[in-house]
């Protein structure tokens, strides 16, 4: 279910109702985090939650394989991640590239038909990765694997963080999930408070941009307008961090409402005057999670300059492939890994200093961040190569502009303004704010994420 | 140098663990008791307060309504768009739920489920039909398979979803958002895909997009619509006005009408389609219907030239619901 809606909201009253009750002990914890999780995820198809059950019950009998038979440990590894990364390549990649063999090949829409049924489980690219860590991480003897079953179906499943992240670590949450958490007033509205802020995020600005970006890229035919295409880049760019952000301050809201802790996923990446800078504010479990698990292993950089740019590119290809099966991602995680290899190679006389240089940097990356959210968000290839002429083509139109602005859009606009100011200010003025101010501040949240809700669907990052 | 946003916490003291979710001095119990009040309250006090539904099981749920409405609406889009039930409850028995679907054909399945939507332990009951010509060509019954089809791949039990449904849970008070005071004319592009709507749960959709020269961007698609590659049935007028007649012998009122097009608009699409709308009327009244036929309405407004605008939705179904109690009262009086 999704975070939006009212059964959510049912949900969340029989946790908070159950929750003071159970959380002493550690099996009924365990047990009554695992059974929410699951009604939460089976709510979109209960299906999936097989596969859930299924790829999670390998890992965790691998990892006690690991303890049990230390020589085993490779096998029992290796046997964890074909499962992890075979259920992914199935689910969501077999069909894109049936889909390239064909158009190559020639071949007749009837051979492999049946890929073309495929449907992708909600979140699966998110537990994968959760559930892979966990193996990594009792392979390399960083963790102990846990005994109880419910333990690690807890930690797998936590019903938060499910669906879209952040991707939390076993060697994070499994002992977290040992103690009842803490669980006080402190923790309770702090998660409110952060909810809140994701709810507006998600449903005011998120949603309420959706319609404009929609029809922006529902174009037939892909207009010549400059202004029109970085509007729309810069608008999914605000859309997308919204929803994503969004859905990760509810999701760690909830956690610190149970008084438990979930890491940080966002920290303020339009800010970023490097391409470095940007990959450590944006998405932060999952870039880390690629450097831990793919970029090191495969030497870091501590390695000859070329092979460390080869590493930096092939993790970023893969990170963008992360996203989903299409050309586009792949292009924007190339993009990406393009201008982290400039970036290391630039002269330092092309890294300007002082506030002016500091200007010209953050302008020159956030362009590039903008043309590559255009190429993401992009339908086909093809139509972002036709964005991307279109960007530089010099063809400028403010009559374009205001036509792809409605009303929903501006006020989207108007809210991120608001919300990143009460962001900005609530934390650095926390201490001095006075309860009333605060409690204001999230019945007026509450309030404009009912009343200035968007017309917008799921959140985007479901679909990876 | 950029603050942590986990820092939200620190202001208040952490204080000991708690055995309970809620204490008399817990400000997040207060905040939340005060941020619920005040949504209902509001949504209470508002003028505009109307219920409307989430458009994402819109449709589903528009194929699981059972024996639960003494007047039903039946036809296309222009009939689900421009229909209000709101109106047609003060001339004619309620519940009124309108059954529209898109591309909607006059199939055995479709008229089955009209039929079913009906309260049978009520007393007067009431169908309405909209007619246009592309019901009876012999494209895919869109709309309403596809709901079907969404519906079988649901796995939750319809009651629950209902009960939980915005809606019907809180209605009248449902918070329907606003559409913010510049945004009250819409703005989208022509060319845009997107339209102002909103979804109410009885099954109307109140709509308005912005299209320049509707009427003459209506009239030039047609002749390159893909419907008009589909030939006319004339099985399914057959099977509309045997289903008029049974339903007229079961002594349910049942009334037709063609949804408001401009006469020209008219004229081309039942040449392109080979239907004959006046034929079909006459047909309507042999078989024991009514035919409404409503004139003097001046400022409808079809938003794309073909499909009305929510106030004009509204203006047009209550005409038609005056008119079908006229020609009742009429019929009544003459048999005495």
């Amino acid at each position: 279910m999704s975070f939006t809606s009212i059964p959510f909201i049912a949900l969340m009253l029989v946790v908070m109702a159950v929750w003071p009750a159970v959380r002493a002990k550690n099996m009924s914890r365990w047990v009554f985090l695992c059974t929410v999780s699951f009604v939460f995820y089976a709510w979109w198809d209960w299906r999936f939650l097989f596969l859930l059950l299924g790829s999670g019950s390998i890992d965790y009998l691998a990892a006690l394989g690991m303890a049990a038979w230390p020589h085993r440990r490779r096998l029992l590894l290796i046997v964890s991640l074909a499962v992890n990364i075979g259920g992914l390549v199935f689910f969501k990649y077999l069909s894109f590239a049936v889909w390239q063999l064909r158009l190559m090949l020639e071949m007749p829409e009837s051979q492999w038909g049946w890929t073309n049924s495929i449907v992708l489980p909600v979140g699966i690219s998110f537990y994968t990765f959760q559930s892979m860590s966990y193996s990594i991480d009792c392979y390399r003897g960083r963790i102990q694997p846990t005994r109880n079953p419910f333990h690690f179906m807890a930690y797998l499943s936590m019903f938060p963080q499910l669906v879209a992240g952040p991707i939390v670590r076993a060697s994070d949450l499994l002992p977290q999930l040992c103690t009842p958490g803490h669980f006080n007033r402190a923790n309770r509205f702090a998660g409110l408070s952060l909810m809140t802020r994701g709810f507006v995020k998600k449903m005011v600005i998120a949603d309420n941009l959706a319609p404009a970006v929609n029809a922006i890229f529902a174009q037939e035919s892909v207009s010549g307008h400059a202004s029109l295409w970085w509007l729309a880049g810069i608008l999914f760019a605000i859309q997308i961090l919204a929803d994503f952000s969004g859905y990760t301050d509810i999701a760690r809201g909830i956690a610190q409402w149970l008084g438990y802790r979930f890491p940080e996923n966002f920290r303020y990446p339009y800010v970023a005057r490097s391409f470095k800078e940007f990959w450590s504010r944006w998405h932060i479990s999952l870039s880390t999670w690629f450097r831990d698990y793919v970029y090191i292993p495969l030497g870091g950089s501590r390695v000859r300059a070329s092979r460390a740019s080869v590493n930096v590119m092939f993790t970023m290809l893969v990170s963008g492939l992360w996203h989903g099966a299409n050309w586009t991602f792949l292009i924007w995680g190339g993009l990406h890994g393009g201008m982290l290899l400039v970036e290391r190679i630039l002269p330092a006389w092309l890294k300007p200093p002082g506030i002016v240089g500091a200007i010209i940097r953050w302008i020159v990356v956030m362009a590039v961040v903008v043309v590559g959210w255009n190429v993401f968000r992009a339908n086909s290839a093809g139509q972002a190569w036709e964005i991307v002429v279109s960007m530089f083509s010099g063809n400028w139109s403010l009559a374009s502009v205001h036509g792809a602005l409605d009303a929903h859009a501006r006020l989207a606009l108007m809210a991120c303004v608001v919300v990143t100011i009460v962001m900005v200010f609530s934390d650095r003025f926390a201490r001095v704010l006075p309860i009333w101010v605060r409690s204001a501040a999230v019945v007026l949240g509450v309030f404009a994420a009912v009343y200035l809700r968007g017309p917008g669907d799921d959140f985007i990052y479901f679909q990876f | 140098m950029y603050p942590n946003d986990a820092g939200v916490d620190v202001w208040l003291p952490e204080g000991p663990d708690v055995a309970k979710s809620w204490d008399a001095g817990d400000p997040c119990f207060w905040t939340m008791i005060i941020a619920v009040l005040a949504v209902f309250l509001f949504g209470a006090l508002r003028s505009d307060a109307r219920p409307a539904s989430a458009p994402d099981w819109f449709f589903m749920q528009k194929v699981e309504w059972q024996s639960e409405a003494r007047t039903v609406i039946a036809g296309d889009s222009r009939v689900y768009r421009g229909f209000d039930p709101y109106v047609v409850a003060s001339s004619l028995p309620g519940p009124v739920l309108n059954l529209g679907f898109s591309g909607v054909k006059y199939s055995d399945e479709y008229l089955a489920y009209v039929r079913s939507v009906l309260d049978d332990s009520a007393g007067d009951r009431f169908v309405l039909l909209g007619v246009t010509p592309f019901a009876f060509t012999s494209r895919s019954n869109t709309g309403f398979e596809t709901a079907l089809e969404q519906n079988d791949e649901r796995r939750m039990p319809f009651w629950l979803l209902r009960s939980l449904d915005v809606g019907y849970a809180l209605s009248p008070i449902d918070p329907t958002p606003f559409v913010p005071w510049w945004g009250r004319e819409p703005d989208r592009r022509a060319d845009s895909s997107s339209y102002v709507q909103t979804w109410h749960p009885n099954g109307w959709v109140e709509s308005d997009r912005v299209v320049d020269r509707p009427h003459e961007t209506w009239r030039a698609k047609l002749p390159v619509s893909p419907v008009l590659e589909f030939p006319t049935e004339e099985d399914q007028i057959r099977a509309l006005l045997a289903s008029i007649q049974s339903w007229s012998d079961e002594g349910i009122v049942v009334a037709a009408f063609a949804p408001y097009t401009p006469d020209e608009t008219a004229a081309l699409e039942e040449t392109l389609l080979g239907v004959d709308i006046e034929a079909i009327a006459r047909q309507v009244v042999a078989h024991g219907g009514y035919w409404l036929d409503v004139d003097g309405l001046a400022d409808l407004r079809l938003y794309d030239g073909s499909h009305l605008d929510g106030p004009s939705a509204t203006a047009y179904s209550k005409a038609l619901a005056d008119k079908l109690r006229e020609l009742m009262e009429a019929d009544t009086a003459v048999q005495r």
